[in-house]
């Protein structure tokens, strides 16, 4: 089962701007190789950070709002937001070794 | 360490192999194109290879576009006795990403603080090949790279590598392919930028316009003979040829562009070839004895 959840623009608010943890949002699209690509790494990347770092995804052909919003040019976008904010942000295919390092910084120190 | 014990009988190996050599490119193309986007777990749960190794073999066969990938995939398979467990044999292919003498990511990294924590990881790694690592060990790791890259950013992309290495290949399996996917691409870089006939960014920048405008002009010239889309990708490439060609100056930049890809490709060709060999070597002699350690620090159990 993936760890990913999908977010539509009406649950944003809740599960990503209001999350007592950092949160790792995929803006993605389903006929973009890259983002498939980059779904068994950030499976097992939220595996790893369960519990410290929130995944969703959003699909931006599906949530052009948010897409607007957080002014995405391109897909795969990943924007990282703690307490309400981005905080960093992204693009491309990514790796494990990519991902650790953008994300241990918000995990905590080895916890 | 794991609970996958190769081929389970011979007959299966001796299938897999003939699946290989029979299906050829295409099958290759299906090994690691699923890889990438999808699910290799039939070669683990049919023919007991490690995910780690499911997932380094096509990489390092680049992905069945390699001269002979299917020639290599045979021969590994073939140097890996039945009920073997094949989890050591990866973690320790993965490491000639930073042991290797003439392509090892060692070579990139001064001393320091930087190389320290690589190390850091590279042990863990090593640990790795005869007993479980915990996942605060490699977390600490990790940790430990990011705070010493943040000071000193003069190897990011070998960096990159041995972040891909810092993960437990028990439950990040495709980290393999992270590790061999971003080797290949930091030496296809130093094969482009030692090459006798680098391109200069004007004539980087010259050559990108050109591409560009003849593609268009291609598109152009044939949809004014028929729709675009019956507009096949042949005669699509034949016609982006004769544009190429008709015009002399842009003709020899696409020539030196060419002979640079044949260089460049022979040098990974030599890349490749050598890593695979140094693969099979550390097969040949893990199996050769039951008792036969990976690291040198105690028998692998696991090899029965």
């Amino acid at each position: 089962m993936s760890k990913l959840k999908d977010v539509t623009t009406e649950a944003f608010a809740a599960e990503v701007l209001q999350s007592p943890i950092p949160v790792l949002v995929d803006f993605h699209a389903v006929w973009c190789g890259p983002c498939k690509a980059s779904a068994p790494a950030l499976e097992d990347a939220a595996r790893e950070f369960d519990g410290e770092i929130a995944f969703v995804k959003v699909d931006v052909d599906q949530e052009p709002a948010l897409a607007q919003k957080y002014d995405v040019q391109g897909v795969p976008t990943f924007i990282i937001i703690k307490d309400g904010q981005p905080v960093e942000r992204f693009q491309g295919m990514v790796s494990r070794g990519k991902l650790a390092t953008v994300l241990e910084p918000f995990a905590g120190a080895g916890e | 360490m794991s609970i996958y014990r190769a081929f389970g009988d011979a007959a299966k190996r001796t299938a897999l192999i003939a699946d290989i050599r029979g299906k050829g490119p295409i099958y290759q193309a299906w090994l690691t194109r699923a890889s990438v986007e999808g699910d290799i777990s039939a070669l683990s749960d049919e023919y007991g290879l490690h995910p780690a190794m499911a997932r380094l073999l096509p990489a390092l066969g680049a992905f069945g576009e390699a001269e002979d990938a299917a020639g290599f995939y045979e021969s590994l398979l073939n140097a890996i006795p039945v009920g073997a467990e094949t989890g050591a044999l990866a973690r320790q292919s993965l490491l000639l990403a930073w042991n290797d003498p003439v392509y090892g990511r060692a070579n990139i990294i001064k001393p320091g603080p930087l190389r320290a924590a690589c190390e850091g990881v590279i042990a863990l790694v090593t640990r790795s090949i005869d007993q479980p690592v915990d996942k605060k060990a490699w977390r600490a790791a990790r940790t430990a790279l990011v705070t010493a890259r943040s000071e000193d950013t003069s190897a990011d992309r070998a960096v990159d590598l041995v972040m891909s290495l810092a993960w437990d290949l028990e439950q990040a399996p495709g980290a393999a392919h992270d590790v061999i996917t971003a080797w290949s691409a930091a030496v296809n870089i130093e094969a482009d930028a030692s090459d006798e006939d680098c391109f200069s960014d004007a004539e980087n920048e010259t050559f990108q316009t050109e591409m560009n405008k003849i593609n268009e002009e291609a598109m152009e010239a044939l949809s004014e003979k028929q729709s675009l889309d019956s507009i096949g990708v042949e005669e699509f490439l034949a016609e982006v040829e004769r544009l190429w060609a008709a015009d002399p100056a842009r003709h020899a930049l696409k020539q030196r562009s060419m002979a640079r890809r044949t260089r460049s490709n022979a040098k990974m060709a030599a890349w490749r070839a050598a890593i695979q060999q140094q693969v099979l070597d550390l097969a040949t002699a893990a199996f050769r004895s039951p008792n036969a350690s990976l690291s040198g620090v105690q028998p692998v159990h696991s090899l029965t």
